[in-house]
């Protein structure tokens, strides 16, 4: 009695080929939404550094204006014509006046 | 990966299997469907096609066989023997003496005879060593020697 010989008969008696549409189609399903989050999640991840960087480059410095204005501001080569003395007259008119009081604690 | 290839060449012979293990063929459906979602989403480069895909299929079978039906269906239902064989037993007889082998036993049986697959590659499926997959096949074909001797 061969038994190696008779089950080498055997075979699988159902085929897949009916389920092929519907499993290849949850494989694709699976496959796109698995994309799409793969996006969401990088697009999310890359307009949380773009709005980071953002923030660093226009918060404004200690006297409320940008580190690079400041910069080109205080640079005379970058002054308009007069606005050097707008500006003075300006700091003068903004600054506080000279009391009575301030000018003895300034004077020797 | 080109999964609808994948799918002409495998699917048939993981469905049998996984209906093998899980005794239904709702679960059997559901767990060739999971196996091939994995494949899509994961991306992995199969490089050898029958260990890696009888594995995945047998994971998802008994992950899911733990709902198993009250009433598990009998590998009659599952094998059919292929006409004109001349084969000296009847089938109906070699199905049901492998049902009441040990389910290790007649996985091997089942891998080696009708998948035709090498011990070393069953024992990766089936995670045990090449030389217990081996004793496995002997001890079944023993046993299935006892099982049909008054039909012989």
């Amino acid at each position: 009695m061969d038994i190696e010989k008779s089950m080498r008969s055997l075979r699988w008696r159902d085929s897949a080929e009916p389920l092929e549409r519907r499993v290849l189609a949850a494989a694709r399903h699976a496959r796109v939404e698995q994309r799409f989050w793969r996006w969401t999640w990088w697009g999310l991840a890359a307009s949380v550094v773009v709005a980071v960087a953002l923030n660093v480059s226009i918060r404004p410095g200690p006297n409320q204006s940008g580190a690079r204005r400041v910069e080109l501001a205080s640079s005379p080569a970058f002054e308009a014509p007069g606005v050097g003395e707008f500006r003075e007259r300006a700091r003068m008119a903004l600054s506080p006046p000279i009391t009575p009081r301030k000018m003895l604690e300034v004077l020797p | 990966m080109d999964l609808a290839a994948l799918y002409k060449e495998w699917a048939s012979r993981l469905l049998g299997y996984t209906m093998s293990i899980t005794r239904d063929r709702h679960l059997a459906e559901d767990a060739l469907q999971n196996l091939f979602v994995k494949l899509a989403t994961s991306g992995v480069d199969v490089k050898n096609h029958a260990v890696y895909l009888f594995r995945a299929a047998r994971n998802e079978a008994l992950s899911l066989s733990k709902r198993k039906g009250p009433q598990p269906l009998p590998l009659a239902d599952i094998l059919a023997p292929e006409e004109s064989t001349g084969s000296q037993v009847d089938a109906a007889e070699l199905t049901s003496a492998l049902d009441r082998l040990p389910e290790e036993q007649s996985e091997v049986v089942i891998l080696h005879i009708v998948e035709g697959l090498p011990f070393k590659e069953i024992a990766e499926i089936t995670g045990c060593s090449l030389d217990t997959a081996a004793s496995r096949y002997r001890y079944a074909l023993e046993k299935l020697k006892e099982f049909l001797r008054p039909w012989t």
